[in-house]
């Protein structure tokens, strides 16, 4: 069972169901862009290093183009650092009593959704296109008995499943507050 | 007006923009480490990828100092060889040219 982090402490009796990060294709995007980023300039100075060794052999202006080639690599080295971590704090918590939507939003931005299990309406997934279908992941929606209110998990493995096991653990919550009819068998006198 | 000839800057006002840079990516860098440790689970693939980032954060930094240690940034650069540098005058300043440049080949 996964530890929970510092701001989703569970309470008394309560259990972690599933803990679910998106799948990690989705940095392959972030990751083949820095490679670009990357690969493109040294292609360029590749072809044209006949000028640029020229240009880094000035000693005034060597030094700077030194600066802005490490200025450059330096903030796409950041970017792809800040992209693995929305990825990895982008978490979406189920337990036995509740679904906690944790999204990193920027550097100082978190936003942490609470959604307790008996307010659940309905649950849907949202496979689309190749990709998706093919690696099997998708958009996992919960929608709670407020119409505003809209849980949605993107990019999660194995939406069905989630979908599952969300239902089942709605229905036991629910059947705790169901009052049976009158002269059903088990019901209160 | 024609600038003063005599008057030079330090080519280790380089080092100003460097210090700069350097002391935005501790924040950005600081602040992201900070926020995984704190709210992220403590594991392996945290600690590789914390790895990998200082590791590649070394490379960029110390590869820069060292393509800078090449250079003499104490040196003085006077000021009007900024112009200079966008007009065809430059070898007013042949100093500030790489050797072959300074001395262009007349075959």
């Amino acid at each position: 069972m996964p530890n929970t982090s510092r701001t989703e402490e569970l309470q008394p009796g309560e259990q972690v169901v599933l803990f679910l990060r998106p799948v990690w294709y989705i940095l392959l995007g972030d990751l083949i862009g820095a490679a670009l980023l990357y690969l493109v300039p040294a292609v360029l100075c590749f072809i044209f290093w006949g000028t640029l060794s020229s240009w880094f052999a000035m000693p005034l202006v060597g030094p700077w183009l030194v600066l802005l080639v490490g200025a450059y690599a330096a903030i796409i080295w950041l970017f792809l650092f800040r992209a693995f971590t929305d990825y990895y704090l982008n978490t979406w918590l189920v337990t036995s009593f509740r679904i906690i939507d944790a999204d990193q939003l920027g550097i100082f931005k978190r936003r942490v959704s609470e959604l307790h299990l008996a307010n659940v309406q309905d649950v849907t997934t949202e496979v689309k296109g190749v990709f998706q279908t093919m690696l099997n992941f998708g958009d996992v929606l919960v929608q709670t008995a407020s119409e505003e209110d809209l849980f949605r998990f993107e990019n999660a493995p194995r939406p069905d499943h989630v979908k599952e096991e969300i239902m089942k653990l709605v229905e036991a919550e629910k059947a705790k507050y169901r009052v049976p009819a009158p002269g059903v068998p088990g019901s209160p006198v | 007006m024609a600038l003063d000839p005599t008057f030079s800057i330090p080519n280790s006002i380089l080092y100003v923009p460097l210090l700069l840079l350097a002391a935005y990516f501790a924040f950005r860098a600081l602040a992201d480490v900070y926020i995984l440790v704190h709210f992220g689970q403590n594991g392996g693939t945290l600690r590789s990828v914390l790895l990998l980032f200082f590791a590649g954060t070394a490379v960029i930094f110390g590869g820069m100092m060292y393509a800078l240690s090449g250079y003499d940034l104490a040196r003085p650069i006077p000021l009007p060889a900024l112009s200079n540098l966008l007009s065809p005058s430059v070898q007013s300043y042949p100093s500030l040219l790489p050797p072959a440049a300074a001395k262009p080949s007349l075959k």
